[in-house]
């Protein structure tokens, strides 16, 4: 047996004189609040509440959130010494997640923290670099010094396009502000992508045209919505608290529409809501078939539209001349989409794929279920406009990005939500909110070009596959993963690093700086990976140095979470080995390269260098760092204070707070009674009725607090034509015995499972990818649970070239395969087989990031021509089987029972 | 999948007396010492640790009716030592009798301590909680299905004399303690 499950009969309790700290879960959007404990090896607390830290009387009351489970405890270093370490829910938190309630993902934290023991100590420790083909431990001096003579060199020859950066976006506030300012204010490359997409940009650019900020809600405006409208996500498995401590609250409807039928959508079907299995990549003739079946019965929101609709004069002021450089302003101004509500009416009733039967068709929907999801949205009652909230996520806008996002939005907008309580739109979210960009974008660099006059973000896939790029630095990533196409990208880093004949031989900096010089002048690349431990295949094959990155609880750190809630992140323990915090290392770099202003002493420096940067941003917490400094206080030592609670951004400053005690409470506001004046947090945006007063102090009031983010400050609709999209979805529907492969998240499962696979507990429960197939698919390829299957797609679509467009319809995949951009690839993928009828007839599903097995070989690499966003959840694929795993025959890991199933 | 029929065999007797000599101690144990002759030759070499308590009497196999549970309290009649005997007519890790389709859990969820007394799921073989929808699977020793617990539903170890079905251990620990009670003190 290869995994021993270890679920001990006992869990030390951490004794009164714990070392507490405050802390936020590092996994999902929803960002939990816990407290850790830290006690020396060799004492413990007893079962009495005054004998231990958490003040419990064991065994401790049912739902009192103070158990202790034996996953939430293991072992750690402090100041050098061997700790114990206990990672609760904060039961004293009312908000995000109250009494102590958490995910298994939040549950298990203490089982990543780095311990010499136990399974995390494979953590990276020092920088090493490979050397005849193997990975040997070097210094930090030696690392960056050869990464710094390589990059001089690389962008003095071949330019600043030719040095990119591919990094997460959301590990934490002092770590990206320091990679953007290295990349868009040092170097000034347009090469970079953050760790979801091929460059940087707008997820949701449909719902951002539209004038809704992606995170404009408050996790109470989904509790008090009568109405939920989800669409390409079940929070219950993906952001578990969100839906079990506020929308699973109150007398509420819930609609959720996914090809696959999750624990959530069952519950939401059982208490009065939908669910609406579609076909893949349909969603956009969903919302048409419901939009239509709204404006032919007049059951729109009038009284909101006319007030907070733009009408067509407010679509066109202020863009009727000039460049219309950014993407917005052409999206929303180019005629073909941006409408008056009059307009969009008269477009939606002339929609032929709007019309029910067809819709039916097209999405696999019952007529009956979408002409009901219709009623239940946005049919009155008594007169009264049902309470309806929007919800999205990346079913959504992975799939057919900016149509998807944009007939949602207009959906949405009908039924009078965006800037109300319990009447929001709102992405729910994947990872927290953990971007402070130093610099913009440098657009007007990018190798990119829209039709017209538009400079494009760059496409940094592509961009490699054109061997474009000759220096990588990745930080947090499995790049190839997690992008399309991803075994062929394999492939392009495979050729232009483990192939290349310029391979270092020893450790010495002036020869390994010669070989990396040779190489990128022969067309090959040099990598550095940074992570917290060894990933294949970036850093166990491609990376010539790899460098080892503190993280979570070995720093203090700042980010929000899902409802714009910004908390410190405490430093708890110590960092394996060498290993540093991210902006520790960007900042040797850039020294090393000669660019100023790096020379911060620890990371509350960064956070607060950072809040000027952020000012006109929905993260502002300017205001915190300015009255932190009246109270002569550091930014993250106010912020301690404030604990698990925080405050929601944009943070304000104001003389004297008038929000109520009931706001004030939710929000998060800090007042010292010896200083001037208060800060106060910003539960939603949008609202015309928020009482903000004048603006006072660093308090800056942006226009889409109180109003819409469009130039008019009221919301716009779009048309969303089919022909935007038809041509590419055509081309990639399954034919013959190919059956969609779409991709999800699991519960139990956080990202690549950097974590997980180090847990037991959660190895045991998911030891191998999987993927979900339905008992007629299964029947048909002589499938059965727990066979061993191989999904192969030999027609992935990859765009090679095509980065600059003149004519407008250059950009469509008809033009792009006829100008010969568009080659064809291979993918696979190897899992176990879960036979249920939880998923569609024709469609397989699967976990989205399993590095070894990854879903992402079977997408096709050809971006939205809109948004630049791939279509992860459009993958298809042949299944067969290769044999029959050990789970079939035993009782002790993984499991193939219902996960609808409800007690 | 293999199992046998067999009720208690030598192993128990030689487990039993391992209790004897050192009432209410953890072990680790390989579950096909745990569970002698039920569970799959792919599982036997797995470790489990193993709380030994007290041995009692808990039903008569022939009173049981397929898919309905009783519940029952053990080791002792302290708080969360509430805990449910299935039959599930299905062949599942650690049971006994002639089908090895009876097993007994805690009837308290390892999410927050919800209780599971009403929440077995025939069709599928679970148990679920009603507070947020956590679901374990009875016929895989609690393996969680779905949901937000962060230990296995912890198992009863049971042993078949005869008729008599009797309770000797837990494997795991119960929901809001940080030791398993015992018999002995409460």
């Amino acid at each position: 047996m290869a995994d021993k499950p270890k679920s001990p009969t006992a869990v030390p309790l951490p004794p009164a004189d714990a070392n507490v700290h405050t802390t936020v879960c590092d996994y999902c959007v929803v960002g939990c609040g816990y407290k850790v404990y830290t006690w020396p090896e060799g004492t413990q607390g007893g079962p009495t509440a005054k004998e231990n830290a958490l003040g419990a009387d064991f065994p401790v009351q049912e739902l009192s959130g103070q158990w202790l489970s034996p996953n939430a405890h293991s072992e750690c270093m402090v100041d050098g010494r061997k700790h114990h370490v206990a990672i609760v829910a904060d039961t004293d938190l009312k908000v995000v997640n109250k009494n102590g309630n958490h995910s298994v993902r939040g549950g298990c934290l203490s089982k990543k923290v780095y311990s010499p023991d136990g399974t995390t100590a494979d953590r990276l420790k020092t920088p090493m670099m490979r050397i005849g083909g193997e990975l040997k431990p070097v210094s930090w001096e030696m690392a960056i010094d050869v990464m710094a003579q390589v990059s001089q060199y690389i962008i003095d020859k071949h330019g600043v396009n030719a040095w990119g950066m591919k990094t997460f976006s959301y590990q934490y506030f002092e770590n990206t502000y320091a990679i953007s300012k290295l990349a868009f204010e040092s170097i000034k490359t347009p090469a970079y992508a953050p760790h979801d997409k091929p460059g940087p940009g707008n997820d949701t650019a449909g719902i951002d045209d539209a004038g809704f900020n992606p995170f404009s809600a408050s996790y109470d405006d989904w509790g008090k919505a009568e109405v939920l409208f989800i669409s390409g996500s079940d929070p219950y498995e993906s952001k578990t608290v969100v839906f079990t401590d506020w929308m699973m609250k109150g007398d509420k409807k819930i609609i959720m529409v996914m090809p696959r039928k999750t624990t959530g959508a069952a519950w939401a079907e059982k208490n009065g809501g939908l669910f609406l299995p579609i076909i893949p990549g349909t969603d956009t003739v969903l919302h048409l078939a419901l939009a239509r079946i709204i404006v032919e019965n007049g059951w729109q929101d009038q009284e909101f539209i006319e007030k907070f609709v733009a009408s067509r004069w407010e679509i066109d002021s202020g863009f009727g001349r000039g460049t219309r450089n950014t993407p917005w302003q052409w999206r929303t101004t180019w005629g073909k989409l941006g409408a008056s509500f009059e307009q969009y009416k008269e477009w939606i009733l002339s929609q032929e794929m709007g019309e029910l039967d067809r819709a039916a068709e097209i999405t696999g929907i019952d007529a009956d279920l979408i002409r009901k999801a219709a009623e239940m949205i946005a049919k009155p009652i008594d007169g009264q406009h049902p309470k309806t909230s929007f919800a999205l996520e990346k079913g959504n806008y992975w799939s057919n990005n900016y149509l998807n996002t944009a007939s949602y939005a207009a959906l949405a907008a009908i039924c009078g939500a965006g800037n109300r309580e319990g009447r929001v739109v709102s992405r729910l979210g994947g990872h927290q909110r953990g971007w402070m960009g130093a610099a913009s974008y440098p657009r007007i660099y990018s190798p990119e070009k829209g039709p017209g006059r538009r400079k494009k973000e760059i496409d940094l896939d592509r961009w490699v596959e054109a061997g474009k790029l000759r220096f990588a630095w990745v930080i947090g990533t499995t790049w190839c993963q997690a992008m399309a196409a991803s075994k062929e990208l394999m492939n392009s880093f495979k050729a232009m690093t483990f192939e290349s004949e310029h391979q270092i031989a020893k450790a010495d900096v002036d020869h390994a700086v010669d070989v990396l010089k040779k190489r990128v002048d022969d067309g090959g690349m040099f990598v550095v990976h940074q992570d917290i431990y060894m990933r294949g295949p970036m850093g166990t094959d491609f990376a010539d140095i790899v460098l080892p990155a503190a993280t979570w609880g070995e720093e203090d750190f700042t980010r929000c979470n899902g409802e714009r809630r910004l908390r410190l992140y405490s430093k708890f323990c110590d960092a394996p080995g060498e290993a540093k915090p991210d902006w520790w290392i960007i900042a040797q770099f850039a020294k090393k390269m000669g660019f100023k202003d790096y020379d911060w002493k620890d990371s509350n420096d960064v956070f607060e260098q950072a809040a000027r940067f952020g000012r006109k941003g929905v993260l502002n917490y300017h205001p915190l760092v300015y009255y932190a400094q009246k109270c002569g206080k550091r930014g993250h030592e106010l912020l301690k204070e404030m604990g698990t609670h925080g405050i929601q951004t944009p943070v304000r400053y104001r003389e004297a707070l008038t929000e109520s005690d009931e706001y004030k409470d939710y929000a998060g506001h800090y007042d010292d009674p010896n200083v001037v004046g208060a800060i106060v947090g910003t539960k939603r945006l949008h609202d015309p009725e928020m009482d903000m007063g004048v603006p006072e102090g660093p308090t800056l009031h942006m226009k889409w607090m109180s109003a819409f983010g469009s130039h008019s400050g009221k919301a716009v609709l779009h048309k969303t034509p089919w022909d935007l999209f038809g041509d590419f979805y055509d081309r990639i529907k399954p034919t013959g015995d190919e059956l969609w492969v779409t991709c999800g998240r699991i519960n139990e499962i956080w990202q690549t499972m950097f974590d997980d696979s180090r847990r037991d507990y959660i190895k045991q429960r998911w030891p191998e990818q999987c993927i979900e197939i339905h008992p007629d698919d299964a029947k048909r390829f002589g499938i059965e649970s727990g066979d061993e299957v191989l999904v192969t797609n030999d027609d992935v679509l990859i765009q090679t070239s095509g980065f600059v467009a003149v004519h407008s319809d250059e950009a469509s995949f008809t033009s792009l395969e006829k100008n010969g951009h568009i080659r064809i690839g291979k993918g696979e993928m190897k899992a176990v087989a879960i036979v249920t009828d939880a998923v569609r007839q024709g469609v397989m599903w699967t976990n989205a990031l399993i590095p070894g097995s990854p879903a992402n070989s079977l997408v096709h690499r050809v971006p939205d021509p809109i948004t630049n966003r791939y279509r992860f959840k459009l993958g298809k694929g042949k299944i067969r089987k290769t044999g029959e795993s050990p789970y079939k025959s035993e009782f002790e890991r993984l499991t193939f029972a219902s996960r609808t199933a409800l007690p | 999948m293999k199992s046998s029929n067999q009720s208690c065999s030598s192993d128990c007797v030689k487990r039993r007396g391992f209790l004897q000599t050192t009432a209410a101690s953890v072990t680790m144990m390989l579950l096909a010492d745990v569970f002698p002759g039920r569970v799959s030759a792919q599982d036997a070499g797995t470790e489990v640790p193993v709380v030994e308590l007290s041995r009692q009497r808990i039903a008569k196999l022939s009173d049981l009716t397929k898919d309905v549970p009783i519940e029952f309290n053990y080791p002792s009649r302290a708080l969360h030592t509430n805990c449910i005997l299935y039959k599930l007519g299905t062949e599942a890790g650690g049971g006994v009798g002639p089908d090895a389709d009876v097993v007994a859990f805690s009837a308290r969820c390892t999410h927050m301590g919800g209780d599971l007394s009403q929440g077995y799921i025939a069709e599928h073989k679970l148990v679920g909680c009603g507070e947020h929808l956590t679901t374990f699977d009875l016929t895989r020793h609690g393996i969680m299905v779905a949901g937000h617990a962060t230990e296995r539903l912890p198992q009863i170890i049971l042993e078949l004399d005869g008729d008599e079905i009797f309770a000797t251990g837990i494997v795991g620990l119960f929901y809001g303690y940080h030791q398993n009670p015992t018999a002995e003190n409460n």
